[in-house]
């Protein structure tokens, strides 16, 4: 039947791919299991056999395109600089479409419904942040192993949408407050504020923003995507700058252009705050402050290496709060967090936690920094308490603001 | 019992492929042609190979080896509907003598995992071939694999010291040894470079090197391409052989600048990547007579990297050559020619007056050091005909080649692709000394059949008489 | 003998030949040309008679004595066919001695790296016999330098391998096997070799520890242990040279030689893995030998004696053995009765044995050579 969405995989993406197989070595899921099935040079063959050689979406091609992280390692390592995310996320909204999935309205209800709801949002962290506080989250079936890297949830709720904050007269940086972040990784948003505002940024954060759609992208409800980010291209259209500080959430911003001009006009003006910060510290915006001599490990979120291309940008902030940045495991194997994978494939996505957390343990520092609220989860559920894990502009925030120095809350 | 089950039953349904999605993406290597697969299976164990070899055998399903799926000609891909036994799971590192500077690994193992793994003992496995971040030792093993430091260190088969082999009896033996020059015939030279048709490689037992003390890279650039390969036939004639010498001309050089942004020269003909290893005295010595030669023959620029990560930069620019062919077209065909050094620039030009006869788009990456060309033709395969133009040119330049006194194929392989191209380079009675060897090996050719040798390869009977 | 006269019509066609030394009893031929040399052991075939291949002679007790009904002399093969200059590569009959060979070469400036030690050896020998010459360690094998060759097969056809190119995978690697083969498969009549360039200069320095020395240099020429001391070779310039040299503490001895082949009636070659080498070294010198080179990086004790007692050598092939080595008599002039050459054959004797088949199907081809009687 081939595809039957009105946005399968493009025909010259898939095209691109000249076969080499220089992506083999860098997919987590190839290396745990040899198979080239289980690789994306194999996956866009699968792809090109449904879109050219009369091969059926079935479950086994759905299987196939579920088992991918999505961690864009691929594209990175790709010399024909095959799209790989983009085609990936359309090869899962054709196997949703025409492979009934179990449970579908659930993930549905997860990814798109709850995401997109403020109000659903509080009421499910209003929940979370009680059960926690009494011992039992973790002890839920299905995403209790999880919950275990969550950072302790403030009550009352804290939200940043619809906020100001800053000089008046400075340039409009535009906050995406998100979904999950706003409201588990409140601190993170604060500490972002606060150094923009330092900045000289007039910080704002749209209240007619909603989630960036990465999520219902990457788990195939594309039309889903599509409507949260054409809210989005509306809310931000007036930044003069749109700064994230959630990697996955900024890789996806950065390919709103497939939803049209004022996509691409958003997707411009999208830098993690990471960029932001590198850039106001090598301006002299921002202080750099004398180096102390002690270590930070960097974890480089997937989403900052290959969905964005800046994980350097990370060494700079950290270089500038007078730490010594140590990659933990820069051009290594994602962490296998990815989102609803650790659900749908809890072993596999041990497995790569393990792994990542002992790339930790190698490089023997005890505070880590991750620009992205899945990996910390996943590095925080892995590594024992010993370890504190941490945003880059939390650790930079800290020390510029010295004198304000009090505990965080954080871990 | 059906095949599949059998082998389910041996190996669980998780190691056994045969969904018929799957049996398309099996199809095919990183070459050009695809071929018609029963299953692909991921045994783990030497014991486990040699069981699938026997029901393969039994069920009279002939066997086709695969490592990474990173071969250029064809050499994993069955010609008739044949089972896949695919390495990728025997990928430990089993042992490692330093002092002998050996090491025990399995054939799926990927090479450049093997070199990283070694790094903190100053060891490296020296054959790297541009596929060397995704290719298995066990593919290389099965092709006989090459790369740029091949010109100073020799071919797969000079760093393969033993292997453990399963036969078409399924049978496990050791051909080679870790002492040299073991008594009788030299079976492991030969189990080097069939392509799977001996038998499938279990454990290889890899020489090591030692990683150079001190290292330059050298990018120069040419105005004219017979400038370039003019100054790699004097280096060669200098008496000094450098760790690697690589040429590509424009348009790869493009393609690849755009990938890696490595400060590639873009305004010049070709640029020349040298390499010189050594000790500190050498290496200085080396690339100041490199300096001279280029300059003398009219060199437009000259940049020495002597950093490792400058180097390592320079390397991948080179090294992902073929897959940023991409840019330039959805499709590509090369081959894999070896002239004489010193006739490099006359075939190279007549390559050039091929491709433009034949209106296809050229570029060209090559081995310049042992006169390994890699004329690549970029196409689109949706075109109509093009593909047959495009082998068209290609067959010519193969033509070329051998007439200037080369030969098919100096590190790819023959697989399938290049097969029927064998008679260019062999009479019948030397072709049918090779199936000889064949035989020997797998008489009833139930290992990857139709590769290496054209069909009816042996034409003499024992006797010697003409069949 | 008399020899039937198809036989002898071919022998006479490719150029009848007085024995040389040490094979009277054979009948000699002397082809000066593949075709020829085809032609002769085609009519043998067919008359199921022996042949014995003969470069110079110097090492024929390689693989045991044996007596053949025709010996093959490669002694009218020993032109240069090809030498494209600036190639490095050379194309020779296999009756080209090496002392033909290297001075020639060396004059333009290259080197084939075959053994010279026995000026008299044939290119074809050395070949046959797999030999390699002490560059071993930085250069590796002789066998990797045998880019093409071309034999007479025991089923009388001329066939060709590999091919003149420094870099080749074009089918089946027949040169690599054909190398050290000892005639098994037939009649080596030319091959071309791979050539370097000769360094600038070469140096031997002397040492205290050959193994220690081996282990801190980047690839010497050679690291050498005789009985008289060890030796290290270095290449380079001769600045390089000295740093190398006092890298190691050693000085640049210029009056030392590489050690002379030896000469004693016995002549045993000890092969084990090169990490080793130290342990066989001692079990050699256990024994006494009157003389002994020991390579190391390379595993190979060359090791001669005047005299030594049978048991004395089972013990020694036994140790050595069990290190994963073999203990090969290379001569025994007599002194040795009742020992095979090569002590436990390969594991892989159903192969080897389906190859000599195939490639000489009435096994008239130095018969009795290779280990395992094939």
């Amino acid at each position: 039947m081939g595809w039957v969405t009105d946005h399968p995989p493009r025909m010259e993406a898939l095209d691109s791919c000249v076969a080499c197989g220089l992506c083999l070595p860098v997919c987590p899921t190839f290396r745990l299991t040899g198979d080239e099935t289980a690789s994306p040079r194999g996956r866009l063959t699968a792809m090109k056999a449904v879109a050219s050689h009369g091969m059926e979406v079935d479950e086994r091609f759905a299987e196939m395109m579920s088992f991918c992280l999505q961690c864009r390692a691929c594209e990175t390592a790709c010399p024909s600089m095959v799209p790989f995310g983009g085609v990936m996320e359309a090869s899962r909204t054709e196997a949703r479409t025409q492979v009934p999935v179990r449970r579908d309205w659930f993930r549905r209800l997860l990814l798109v419904n709850v995401l997109r709801s403020r109000f659903l949002l509080r009421v499910a962290t209003i929940f979370a942040a009680v059960m926690q506080r009494i011992g039992l989250l973790i002890r839920l079936p299905v995403v209790g192993a999880q919950t275990r890297g969550l950072r302790p949830l403030s009550l009352p709720v804290r939200t940043t949408a619809g906020g100001t904050w800053g000089n008046p007269s400075g340039d409009v940086a535009m906050l995406l407050s998100g979904c999950v972040a706003d409201v588990w990784f409140s601190d993170v948003h604060k500490a972002t504020i606060e150094v923009l505002v330092a900045a000289g940024y007039r910080v704002e954060a749209p209240a007619n923003q909603t989630c960036c759609g990465a999520l219902a992208a990457h788990g195939g409800f594309a039309d889903d995507a599509r409507s949260m980010a054409n809210c989005n291209i509306k809310a931000f259209a007036s930044a003069d700058v749109i700064v994230t500080d959630v990697a996955g959430c900024g890789a996806h911003l950065k390919v709103y252009g497939r939803y049209g001009d004022d996509g691409a006009g958003v997707a411009a003006k999208v830098r993690d705050v990471n960029e932001v910060v590198a850039s106001a510290i090598t301006d002299g915006r921002l202080p750099s402050f004398p180096t102390s001599g002690r270590k930070i490990g960097i974890q480089d979120p997937c989403h900052l290496e290959h969905g964005q291309h800046t994980a350097t940008a990370v060494d700079v902030v950290i270089g500038a709060a007078g730490f010594t940045p140590i990659a933990i495991d820069r051009g290594g194997q994602c962490c296998g967090a990815a989102g609803l994978y650790q659900i749908d494939y809890p072993e596999i996505s041990e497995q790569l936690g393990r792994m990542k957390a002992d790339r930790v343990t190698d490089a023997g520092t005890t505070t880590v920094v991750s620009a992205n609220a899945g990996c910390e989860m996943q590095l925080r559920r892995f590594l024992d308490d010993g370890y504190r894990i941490r945003h880059p502009i939390e650790v930079y925030r800290d020390r510029m603001m010295e004198d304000d120095r009090r505990p965080t809350t954080d871990d | 019992m059906p095949l599949i089950d059998e082998l389910v039953a041996l190996l669980g349904p998780e190691r056994v492929r045969h969904h018929p999605l799957d049996l398309a993406v099996f199809a095919k290597d990183a070459g050009v042609t695809s071929g018609p697969v029963v299953a692909a299976v991921f045994p783990e164990t030497a014991a486990e190979v040699a069981a699938c070899v026997k029901l393969a055998v039994t069920h009279g399903v002939p066997i086709v080896p695969r490592g990474a799926g990173t071969g250029l000609a064809g050499g994993a891909v069955p010609i008739d509907p044949g089972l896949l036994i695919v390495v990728t799971r025997m990928n430990q590192i089993h042992e490692i003598d330093e002092i002998g500077r050996t090491a025990w690994v399995g054939p799926g193992l990927i090479n450049l995992d093997l070199s990283t793994s070694l790094a903190s003992r100053g060891l490296h496995f020296a054959p790297d071939p541009s596929s060397q971040r995704a290719s298995t030792i066990g593919g290389n093993v099965g092709t006989n694999a090459g790369g740029p430091h091949c010109l100073a260190d020799g071919t797969t088969v000079a760093h393969i010291l033993a292997a453990e082999l399963v036969t078409a009896d399924g049978d496990i033996v050791i051909v080679g040894s870790d002492a040299p020059d073991l008594p009788g015939l030299d079976l492991r030279a030969v189990v080097v470079g069939s392509e799977g048709t001996l038998g499938i490689v279990t454990k290889v037992l890899v020489r090591l090197m030692q990683n150079p003390p001190n290292a330059a890279t050298l990018l120069i650039g040419f105005s004219t391409i017979q400038d370039a390969a003019a100054t790699v036939s004097r280096i060669i004639a200098s008496g000094s052989i450098p760790a690697a010498l690589e040429m590509m001309d424009r348009p790869m050089v493009e393609a690849v600048e755009a990938f890696v942004q490595a400060g590639y020269p873009t305004d010049v003909a070709a640029v020349l990547l040298a390499e010189v290893t050594g000790t500190g005295q050498s290496v200085a010595d080396t690339t100041s007579l490199i300096e001279s030669i280029a300059h003398s023959n009219n060199a437009a620029s000259i940049r020495v990297a002597t950093d490792s990560a400058e180097r390592a930069l320079l390397w991948k620019g080179r090294k992902s050559a073929f897959g940023a062919v991409s840019q330039k077209a959805p499709d590509y065909y090369l081959h894999d020619t070896v002239v004489p050094r010193t006739r490099l620039v006359e075939v190279l030009g007549q390559i050039y007056e091929i491709g433009e006869r034949h209106g296809v788009e050229m570029l060209n990456v090559f081995h310049a050091g042992d006169g390994n060309l890699h004329p690549l033709v970029a196409f689109d395969a949706n075109e109509p005909g093009m593909f047959e133009r495009v082998r068209a040119a290609a067959d010519e330049m193969v033509r070329a080649s051998i007439e200037a006194g080369g030969t098919l194929s100096g590190e790819h392989g023959i697989g399938i692709e290049k097969r029927d191209l064998m008679p260019l380079v062999f009479n019948e009675a030397d072709l049918d000394a090779q199936a000889r060897i064949r035989d020997a090996f797998d008489p009833q050719r139930i290992m990857n059949p139709g590769k290496v040798l054209p069909s009816g390869s042996r034409c003499f009977d024992a006797s010697g008489a003409r069949l | 003998m008399n020899l039937p006269s198809s036989v002898m019509g071919a022998m006479r066609a490719a150029g009848l030949s007085p024995s040389i030394r040490g094979f009277s009893d054979e009948a000699t031929v002397a082809p000066t040309t593949a075709e020829q040399a085809a032609a002769v052991l085609a009519a043998a075939a067919a008359e199921n008679l022996s042949v014995g291949f003969r470069g110079a002679g110097t090492r024929h007790e390689v693989g045991g004595t044996r007596t053949y009904a025709i010996g093959m002399l490669s002694s009218r093969m020993a032109e240069v066919i090809d030498w494209p200059v600036e190639d490095l590569t050379i194309v020779v009959g296999s009756g080209m001695t090496v002392d033909q060979l290297e001075p020639m070469l060396n004059a333009k400036g290259q080197t084939s790296l075959l053994p010279t030690g026995d000026p008299h050896r044939t290119v074809g020998g050395i070949v046959a016999e797999g030999e390699s010459g002490y560059g071993r360690l930085k250069h590796g094998p002789t066998r990797d330098r045998v880019l093409e060759v071309t034999l007479a097969t025991g089923y009388g056809k001329v066939v060709r391998g590999g091919g003149r190119l420094v870099k080749n995978v074009t089918g089946y690697d027949l040169p690599r096997l054909v190398t050290g083969s000892l005639g098994s498969l037939g009649f080596i009549a030319s091959v071309c070799l791979k050539l370097w360039p000769l360094p600038q200069q070469r140096s031997i320095a002397r040492v205290d520890d050959a193994a220690a020395a081996y282990e801190q240099l980047y690839r010497p020429f050679a690291v050498v242990e005789p009985d008289t001391g060890s030796y290290v070779v270095l290449e380079g310039s001769g600045e390089d040279i000295s740093v190398q040299a006092s890298s190691i503490g050693a000085r640049i001895d210029d009056g030392a030689v590489l050690p002379p082949v030896i000469g004693e009636p016995i002549l045993i070659s000890i092969r084990v893995p090169p990490a080793r080498l130290s342990e066989a070294r001692r079990l050699v010198i256990d024994r006494q030998p009157d003389r002994f080179i020991a390579q190391h990086g390379v595993g190979i004790i060359d090791a001669g004696w005047s005299k030594l007692a049978l048991n004395q050598f089972v013990e020694l092939r036994k140790d050595i053995e069990r290190l994963g080595g073999s203990a090969v008599v290379l001569r025994s002039s007599g002194l040795l009765p009742g020992v095979d050459p090569w002590g436990t054959a390969p594991p892989t004797m159903a192969i080897q044995r389906r190859l000599k088949q195939l490639f000489d199907p009435s096994g008239i081809c130095n018969p009795g050579k290779l280990p395992g009687g094939l």
